[in-house]
């Protein structure tokens, strides 16, 4: 009997301790825990966005970002994964506005294809063929025809994964891209409408340029940060008279600051009555330049197409 | 006392001689890196465990020893654990499930059962160095004749440090893959069983 409660004494004495032990562990390594994997990741998604003066926002905890730059939002960052050949492959992967891709990396952490041929997914050339794909390009050339990317010799399973996770990810995230073409075709409508006001529309050039009275109006592109920017300009015996601006963020990245400032600023009316050669002496807003030189460029490039299609 | 340490390193060599904890060993010496720290964090749970149940093993019922030795080997490796994944989380990742694994690695709980259990805790501290130190050592030379032969470089830290490169370009760009896949492992701990054996018979 004696034996018997000894025994239990010692198990429960044992029960005790360990756990007890280990809670002190747990309790003094668990926030550097936390601490190194949010260093590893905000590491990894600014390899895949190297750009200092960006900030990230989640969307989905660990899978979907939001990149904003000066507080416009620039594009996304995801994370997908599936089953390679041995293990799971997860590549962490940005894309711009456009929804073309702007790098990929795939993560190391419980990677363990064949070493030297499937493990190769993680060289650099392997995954700088994905830049400034699109969701249709994202297919190995030997299995579709309008894929533009290579396998790696004899890694064939472990390169499709690749591929087909990009792919997967991008087809459920995009609608989270920043300017999607609904949004573009909502504001185009609409701001010609205002533009041409009761006159009747001619189309001259389809999509292009179109004439109502005595004005004509033009759609121009340029490029912006990291995505097109859309203008729309009218114009009446040579002088602008209104333009009107679509910013990518527009009815998308809904933090205010600067994507929308340049519209606050009212940026499009400094544009009013100007010539076309007293446009480079317009100032930009002051730390939007990129933003505000690719609505210049926009209007300019426009213009020239504007004077051929008119005397054609 | 010495003669314990010594005779844990050489006589009774966890991997050479008593061929016990190979799982691990086979697994994770892909690299000398690898080799090591999986090695230092079995020295560790191997020193604790041993000097622990040295000093309680009075009063530690005979009949419930192994489940006593399980939670306290348990419990150190779950130190381990923690302290690999918040302070070196490249190695933490590389080795993997192998260092909660560690609480079944037989060559513990043997020493365990086969040692610490019958001796004072000086001779079970000693007994943890010297095996602990023998299998670290063991563990090194195959990760790197393994990264060596396989990938041509040598101590790659990942995320630290590069490697050195031991043969050129040319042979890292078509090494031996052969050695850092499993069979590579047993050819390498067959190679250092043979020639330990060869001049230990002498």
């Amino acid at each position: 009997m004696k034996k018997r409660v000894r025994q239990v004494l010692v198990l429960f004495l044992v029960g005790i301790i360990s756990p007890f032990l280990l809670s002190f562990v747990y309790r003094e390594t668990k926030p550097v825990i936390e601490r190194t994997k949010k260093e590893q990741l905000n590491k990894s998604l600014q390899e895949v966005f190297p750009d200092s003066l960006i900030r990230f926002e989640t969307v989905k905890n660990d899978t979907l970002w939001r990149i904003y730059k000066n507080d416009s939002c620039v594009g996304i960052i995801y994370r997908s994964s599936k089953k390679g050949y041995t293990s799971v492959i997860r590549p962490i992967v940005s894309v711009d506005s456009r929804g073309k891709i702007i790098r990929l990396k795939i993560q190391k952490e419980g990677l363990s294809e064949t070493p030297g041929l499937g493990m190769n997914v993680t060289e650099d050339w392997f995954q700088e063929q994905f830049r400034g794909l699109s969701e249709d390009e994202l297919w190995l050339k030997k299995d579709r025809e309008e894929g533009k990317l290579d396998a790696i010799t004899s890694a064939t399973i472990s390169s499709r994964a690749v591929v087909s996770a990009v792919r997967e990810g991008l087809k459920n995230f995009k609608k989270y891209i920043p300017s999607s073409s609904s949004t573009h075709n909502e504001w185009f409508r609409n701001a010609l409408e205002s533009l041409l006001g009761n006159s009747r529309m001619e189309v001259i050039i389809q999509g292009k340029l179109w004439k109502g009275g005595d004005r004509y109006i033009y759609l121009s592109q340029g490029e912006g940060f990291a995505s097109m920017i859309g203008v729309l300009v009218s114009i009446r015996n040579d002088t602008i008279q209104e333009v009107h601006i679509q910013f990518p963020e527009e009815g998308f990245c809904e933090t205010p600051g600067y994507g929308s400032r340049v519209i606050d600023e009212e940026f499009d009316k400094r544009f009013k009555g100007k010539a076309i050669q007293d446009i480079d002496g317009i100032d930009a807003i002051s730390g939007a330049t990129i933003t505000s030189n690719a609505v210049k460029n926009a209007i300019k490039t426009g213009y020239k197409e504007f004077i051929q299609g008119r005397n054609r | 006392m010495s003669r314990t340490f010594i005779d844990g390193i050489i006589k009774n060599n966890l991997i050479l001689v008593l061929a016990i904890g190979l799982c691990p060993t086979l697994a994770v010496t892909t690299s000398a890196y690898n080799g090591l720290g999986m090695g230092l964090a079995a020295t560790f749970v191997l020193i604790f465990s041993n000097l622990i149940i040295s000093a309680f093993r009075n009063i530690i019922p005979d009949n419930l020893r192994i489940p006593i030795f399980i939670v306290i080997i348990a419990t150190f490796v779950t130190v381990v654990d923690y302290t690999l994944k918040a302070y070196v989380p490249f190695l933490s990742v590389q080795l993997g499930v192998f260092v909660p694994l560690i609480v079944v690695n037989c060559g513990i709980l043997g020493r365990a059962e086969g040692f610490a259990y019958d001796h004072s805790p000086g001779y079970a501290l000693m007994d943890g160095l010297g095996i602990g130190l023998g299998f670290t050592i063991i563990l090194f030379v195959m990760g790197t004749i393994r990264e060596i032969l396989g990938q041509g470089i040598w101590l790659k830290i990942p995320g630290m440090f590069s490697g050195f490169k031991v043969f050129g370009e040319a042979f890292t760009n078509s090494s031996v893959i052969l050695m850092i896949l499993p069979p590579g492992g047993f050819l390498t701990i067959a190679l250092l069983m043979g020639i330990f054996n060869l001049f230990r018979r002498k």
